[in-house]
């Protein structure tokens, strides 16, 4: 069995998306570059790049990890969510630009390999003043490549979606090897108190974002249902369920979305196929749940995708005793059909 | 399937809330060692030995800057 290899789809929202962070990145480099030169006028150009590429690099990832915990705590920042990839892809060539000017600039033209120079010139570990920093920033930048290589649709079908997401949450490696990079070199030779800032506050924002989100998604986790008899489980109101949406909640330890639509109740499981999104934040659209991350659909009494798509995922049975939503907690099979319920 | 990964993800963050400020600071009082007095007393002798390879170093990067 083999995934078939489908090329980007591009659509206006992702060439747009690009275009605003191709803009950005360029009017960074060019404002970073010009003020360096000016601050620096003796800085060589390789030296200005160096810095200006890995500065840049460093920003875009500490945005791109802000991006997940925003959007959970404000569904408003769900647009930079949808192509992050995007940026993750940027950073990476941003920093294979840095590393590449930093091998040329301190490693080439030596009597040894440049890459194994830049493995083995320094080795002084116990020191911290004389880390050898650089191999931290190798590290990353190799992290950095296997999500970049790997960000593409057809990894994440072919690796599977818990594997593949394993596998991206190297970016919080790459994060802390960066921070060890910058801390153990730029910063003991640099003496300007703007770069400490810059970094603790990098440190700062993405770990308190963090456990922001985290407590607040919490909450729902810690949300234990009654349960009832022949099995089932209380689940919520049915006045509590918006129309043409659903109520989420925590079973077993995993999430389940009750949608209530057209005088009726189905639950399926909160986790799109596509990348994990919460399908329990989308609305019915046409007569399927839409994920509201990429826009996947499926039917609220099967949880499988409209032909011709083949998504699927596991549907729960449901009944409704008096204007409250009982469930039961053991998943169907993915794509199994369940009668919904109807709200009387 | 997607639980025991959120499980992982908030042990990373506990993880990294707890090495990121210590490698951040450990840095700064490497190279601001007279931020603390006892920073100052520790480093004083470790400093001699590194001294010469700290100024080799930055004079090596000031040669490559020029």
């Amino acid at each position: 069995m083999s995934v078939q290899y489908a090329a980007i789809g591009w659509n206006p929202q992702k060439r747009a998306y690009d275009l605003v962070m191709v803009f950005g990145i360029g009017l960074y480099l060019a404002v970073f570059l010009g003020a360096s030169a000016l601050l620096h006028p003796s800085a060589t150009a390789e030296t200005l790049i160096i810095r200006g590429c890995g500065s840049c690099a460093f920003l875009l990832l500490s945005i791109v990890l802000c991006i997940g915990p925003l959007c959970r705590l404000d569904r408003r920042f769900l647009p930079l969510l949808y192509n992050r990839r995007h940026l993750g892809v940027a950073t990476f060539v941003l920093g294979l630009a840095h590393g590449g000017f930093g091998i040329f600039q301190f490693h080439a033209l030596g009597d040894k390999d440049p890459l194994v120079s830049l493995l083995v010139s320094n080795l002084r570990f116990t020191s911290v003043a004389d880390f050898p920093f650089q191999q931290l920033g190798f590290l990353a930048l190799v992290i950095l490549f296997l999500m970049a290589a790997t960000s593409h649709d057809f990894w994440l079908r072919n690796l599977t979606p818990p594997v593949w997401k394993t596998l991206h949450m190297l970016v919080y490696g790459a994060y802390a090897l960066l921070v060890g990079h910058i801390t153990l070199g730029l910063l003991q030779s640099e003496r300007h108190p703007l770069l400490a800032v810059g970094l603790g506050a990098s440190i700062a924002a993405i770990l308190g974002l963090h456990l922001a989100a985290a407590i607040k998604e919490k909450s729902v986790d810690e949300r234990l249902p009654q349960s009832g008899s022949a099995g089932l489980v209380m689940a919520c109101r049915v006045d509590s369920i918006e129309e043409k949406c659903a109520a989420v909640i925590s079973l077993r330890g995993e999430r389940i979305a009750i949608f209530k639509y057209d005088g009726k109740i189905s639950a399926l499981s909160n986790v799109c196929r596509h990348q994990n999104g919460p399908l329990g934040e989308g609305k019915i659209v046409d007569g399927c749940i839409t994920c509201p991350w990429h826009g996947y659909q499926y039917l609220p009494e099967t949880g499988a995708s409209p032909p011709p798509f083949t998504e699927k995922v596991s549907t729960f049975r449901t009944k409704v005793i008096e204007g409250v939503v009982w469930i039961d907690p053991d998943p169907l099979s993915p794509g199994c059909r369940v009668e919904p319920s109807r709200v009387s | 399937m997607i639980q025991p990964l959120r499980r992982i993800h908030w042990r990373i963050v506990l993880g990294l809330s707890v090495l990121l400020p210590i490698l951040f600071f450990a840095g700064l009082r490497a190279r601001h060692p007279k931020l603390t007095g006892k920073a100052a007393k520790e480093t004083s002798s470790a400093g001699a030995q590194n001294a010469p390879e700290n100024s080799a170093r930055q004079a090596a990067r000031q040669e490559v800057d020029r």
